[in-house]
């Protein structure tokens, strides 16, 4: 299954975010910090989501009012968001 | 000991607090926020279980923008002086806390912040009606203690809440006291920012407090620095929580907060305010009857907490305190138990009380036993 990095700003909207799909959707994820390439300012945290629920957790972020900072393949290539 | 101290802070502490204190400092102590190991990530996720537990008590609308600060005059500082502007305008309440009074103060001095005090009654009640009748045009916020920590009289919030939403002015409660055995809704109640203590009726350990933000109100911020977040960036991140979250936390202590929360949710809210009343109600009557105790504050339970202050004729109150303490083994706090603004009100501007304050580990043993030893010294003195 082919996953994506969802890179968020704080590990406490990171947490949220996880938290809310998995309650909501029954959707696992992966906290991790943020690989040094994908990070725009310094440190922040990212969740490894299954490509096929990233509009979930994009609906997250907007429901949560939590800024995403990037959407990431696992090669690292930056996707539309 | 008979400890009857708990508007200072709550004690003892639920077996709970302490054993996951114990097992924190064991198993996961590391830095939240920071790394990316799994210890890390652990303490994490059970700080961020801990603002979900105090999102759900107070209906914050994110877990994110519950802030976690050292206590509650942290809190409070950041929500006075993160909102009030040079040369604007705000209106307290003549039962605050030092930790508004001082901010607003200062203030004051230093950017032209004017201020009205909105009086209450001799019994520490403040009327919706006279904080209305002080809003201006520049009126940039209204701070109202939920609960006097003087004398236990309760205010009503969600009257004052509905008065600034109208006037759409910022509406900040001090719920130093309440948070944890009053319920409070932030949206129902209107509140903008709401204070809390973690180490009060909420039962975590000291250096605990909360600022809680509602969706519409984003206070400057009192202090800049490490976030764990956007390191590369000279700014304060925007982001919530990190914006107010300088440095690193108290994982320890809110890792002992989270559980002192499930002690109130286990219990029960209601329970344990029962319990208080149930006390204060035998601490009222039986105080009432001794001759030389003038109780302050209502002689009923409604609209109080389990607070009660008595000045004892002729005597000093800091004395009476030493008694009950060295002779009686009671502990109390005696003085102006910083609010002396609350002590001009209710008249004991001179003579300060001696406060009992009562937790829910008291027993009605312990209340009649210092109900006893106030009459003893009432008929004996209170010389050390």
């Amino acid at each position: 299954m082919k996953q994506v990095i969802v890179v968020f700003s704080s590990v406490t909207s990171a947490m949220g975010i996880k938290n809310y799909i998995y309650n909501k959707y029954g959707v696992q994820t992966k906290l991790i910090q943020t690989p040094k390439k994908l990070s725009f300012s310094g440190c922040s945290y990212c969740l490894v989501v299954p490509e096929t629920d990233l509009e979930k957790v994009k609906k997250a972020a907007k429901d949560n009012n939590v800024s995403i900072r990037g959407v990431f393949n696992e090669e690292g290539t930056r996707l539309d968001y | 000991m008979i400890y009857l101290d708990n508007s200072a802070t709550t004690f003892p502490k639920p077996r709970e607090v302490r054993e996951k204190m114990n097992e924190c400092m064991k198993k996961y102590c590391a830095n939240p926020g920071r790394s990316g190991h799994g210890l890390s990530m652990h303490i994490n996720k059970e700080i961020y279980e801990c603002r979900e537990k105090i999102a759900r008590m107070f209906n914050v609308p994110f877990a994110g923008r519950v802030v976690f600060t050292s206590n509650t005059t942290e809190a409070l500082n950041i929500a006075i002086k993160g909102v009030l502007k040079r040369g604007g305008h705000v209106i307290f309440t003549s039962m605050e806390h030092n930790s508004v009074v001082r901010p607003i103060y200062k203030l004051s001095e230093t950017k032209g912040v004017d201020f009205s005090i909105a009086r209450a009654n001799i019994y520490g009640y403040v009327d919706p009606d006279t904080i209305e009748s002080l809003i201006r045009p520049d009126t940039q916020l209204i701070v109202m203690i939920h609960a006097s920590n003087v004398c236990g009289t309760v205010n009503p919030i969600s009257a004052v809440g509905s008065i600034a939403r109208r006037h759409r002015i910022p509406f900040l409660v001090d719920g130093a006291q309440t948070g944890g055995v009053v319920p409070i809704d932030m949206e129902k109640d209107n509140i903008s920012m709401l204070a809390l203590a973690g180490h009060k009726a909420l039962y975590g350990p000291m250096g605990t407090g909360v600022l809680c933000l509602g969706a519409d109100v984003n206070p400057d911020t009192l202090k800049e620095g490490g976030t764990g977040s956007n390191s590369r960036d000279p700014r304060q991140p925007e982001e919530m929580p990190d914006k107010y979250e300088s440095g690193t936390v108290n994982a320890v202590g809110i890792c002992g907060l989270s559980r002192g929360i499930d002690f109130i949710n286990r219990v029960g809210m209601e329970t344990i305010y029962n319990h208080d009343m149930y006390l204060t109600k035998i601490l009222l009557e039986d105080l009432s009857v001794i001759k030389g105790v003038d109780i302050q504050g209502y002689l009923t339970c409604t609209d109080r907490l389990g607070v009660v202050s008595v000045t004892v004729d002729g005597m000093d109150c800091v004395n009476v305190a030493s008694v009950l303490d060295d002779r009686y083994g009671i502990a109390v706090r005696a003085g102006y138990h910083c609010s002396y603004m609350a002590h001009d009100t209710i008249g004991t501007r001179d003579t300060g009380t001696v406060r009992f304050s009562i937790g829910a580990f008291n027993t009605v043993k312990e209340i009649k036993s210092a109900v006893y030893a106030i009459s003893e010294i009432c008929k004996t003195g209170s010389s050390v």
